[in-house]
């Protein structure tokens, strides 16, 4: 009976810490992911685009850009990418929201002022015709193939596969 | 309960001698894989603190109605809730570095530095024993996390303080551009945590040689403290 009081004095204490931290917390975690989604999303397509607007099936539309947010496995767990396809069905853009891959190995597929990665921007410009020469890196195969199949995947989407 | 001066001995006896990550080994997985850089080592033990202070308070505040045979699901329980309090304050005020570490806050459930302090201490001590003994775990378990950060992010990646949320993701200094990356991969975590280890070794040695003549001055410290250090050894 004592042990049940208190499991249940407990359970209270807790799920009020809880539910006040999350109530409290709440509104500033949906304005940080809303924050780096929209930044990745001006790299991808480009700071000087038309603004914006949300769809509501999730797709982000700009007047001369679609772009797909698709999810891929890769080596290290799921990978989350934005990639901007443009009216003539290429690759205008290529970003990753998230990822873990392996510090040093497969994380050149993420662009930020610490690491200076090129890598993305450089894959700009393949199509379904030309998506087996998206670049090699050695020792990261899997982390590639994955990126190669996203992008294969928003293509298909867009109908231009 | 134990008056201001055992409490100070308190707070040097939880950082330093019977420091969670050195002494005691505990808490190994969070600190070798975040300690790949200053931002990630302060944002873990800034979560680490806030669920040992946490967690080391209430369960000292309630030990007198945690009933013995059920105490370790109710300090799981509450050890758990004071993880997803951190994890989502992490994630609201420093989602960039949130994303990089995510999964190693919301392990802190299962820290045996943290279920340590609770069953072996806060379980057994008065209120303000237990923040102090909680706030000398954490300074000492963040001593570690930020000294192996430091050093693996210049070796690792040839900078320092990168991703700090207040320098906007740029580094604070860039040593080389051409880093050592296997401090920065879990084999250098590894090699450089047992270089800690030796360095601490080393100290520990060098003090008690110094203090030869000086063990004449230390029955200051409360006799059962040294028997109870005695017993560990």
């Amino acid at each position: 009976m004592r042990g049940l009081a208190a499991f249940t004095l407990i359970a209270v204490i807790c799920g009020g810490l809880i539910g006040g931290v999350f109530s409290w917390t709440e509104p500033h975690i949906r304005a940080a992911e809303a924050a780096v989604r929209l930044q990745r999303l001006a790299e991808v397509i480009g700071a000087d685009s038309a603004p914006l607007e949300l769809e509501t099936d999730g797709r982000w539309l700009c007047p001369a850009l679609r772009v797909e947010t698709v999810i891929v496995r890769g080596y290290g767990g799921e990978l989350e990418l934005l990639i901007a396809i443009d009216a003539s069905h290429t690759v205008a853009g290529l970003r990753i929201v998230r990822h873990s891959e392996t510090p040093g190995i497969g994380d050149f597929i993420e662009v930020n002022p610490a690491s200076d990665s090129s890598w993305p921007d450089a894959q700009r410009g393949l199509d379904a015709a030309t998506l087996d020469e998206i670049d090699a890196v050695s020792g990261a195969t899997v982390t590639v193939r994955a990126v190669r199949q996203a992008l294969r995947i928003a293509l298909e989407r867009e109908g231009c596969a | 309960m134990s008056s201001t001066e055992t409490d100070d001995g308190l707070f040097k006896r939880a950082a330093i001698t019977n420091n969670p990550a050195w002494v005691q080994l505990l808490g190994l997985c969070p600190l070798l894989a975040v300690s790949n850089s200053l931002a990630n080592a302060l944002a873990l033990a800034f979560a680490s603190a806030l669920v040992l202070i946490g967690s080391n308070t209430l369960i000292s505040a309630l030990r007198h109605f945690i009933p013995g045979f059920a105490r370790l699901p109710m300090f799981v329980l509450i050890i758990a809730s004071f993880t997803t309090c951190a994890t989502l304050i992490l994630q609201a005020f420093a989602y960039p570095v949130y994303l990089e570490i995510a999964l190693f806050v919301q392990i802190i459930v299962t820290n045996c530095m943290i279920l340590g302090r609770a069953e072996a201490f806060a379980h057994r001590n008065g209120v303000v024993s237990a923040l102090i003994d909680a706030l000398g775990t954490a300074v000492g378990f963040a001593i570690a996390l930020i000294a192996l950060g430091i050093v693996r992010e210049l070796m690792g990646s040839g900078t320092l303080g990168a991703g700090l949320p207040f320098t906007d993701g740029t580094a604070l200094v860039t040593v080389t551009d051409t880093p050592l990356l296997i401090a920065a991969l879990p084999p250098g975590a590894f090699v450089l945590a047992g270089l800690l280890l030796a360095l601490a070794n080393a100290g520990k040695r060098a003090s008690r040689m110094r203090g030869g003549g000086q063990r004449a001055t230390q029955p200051a410290t409360p006799p059962s403290v040294n028997t109870q250090a005695k017993a560990s050894e």
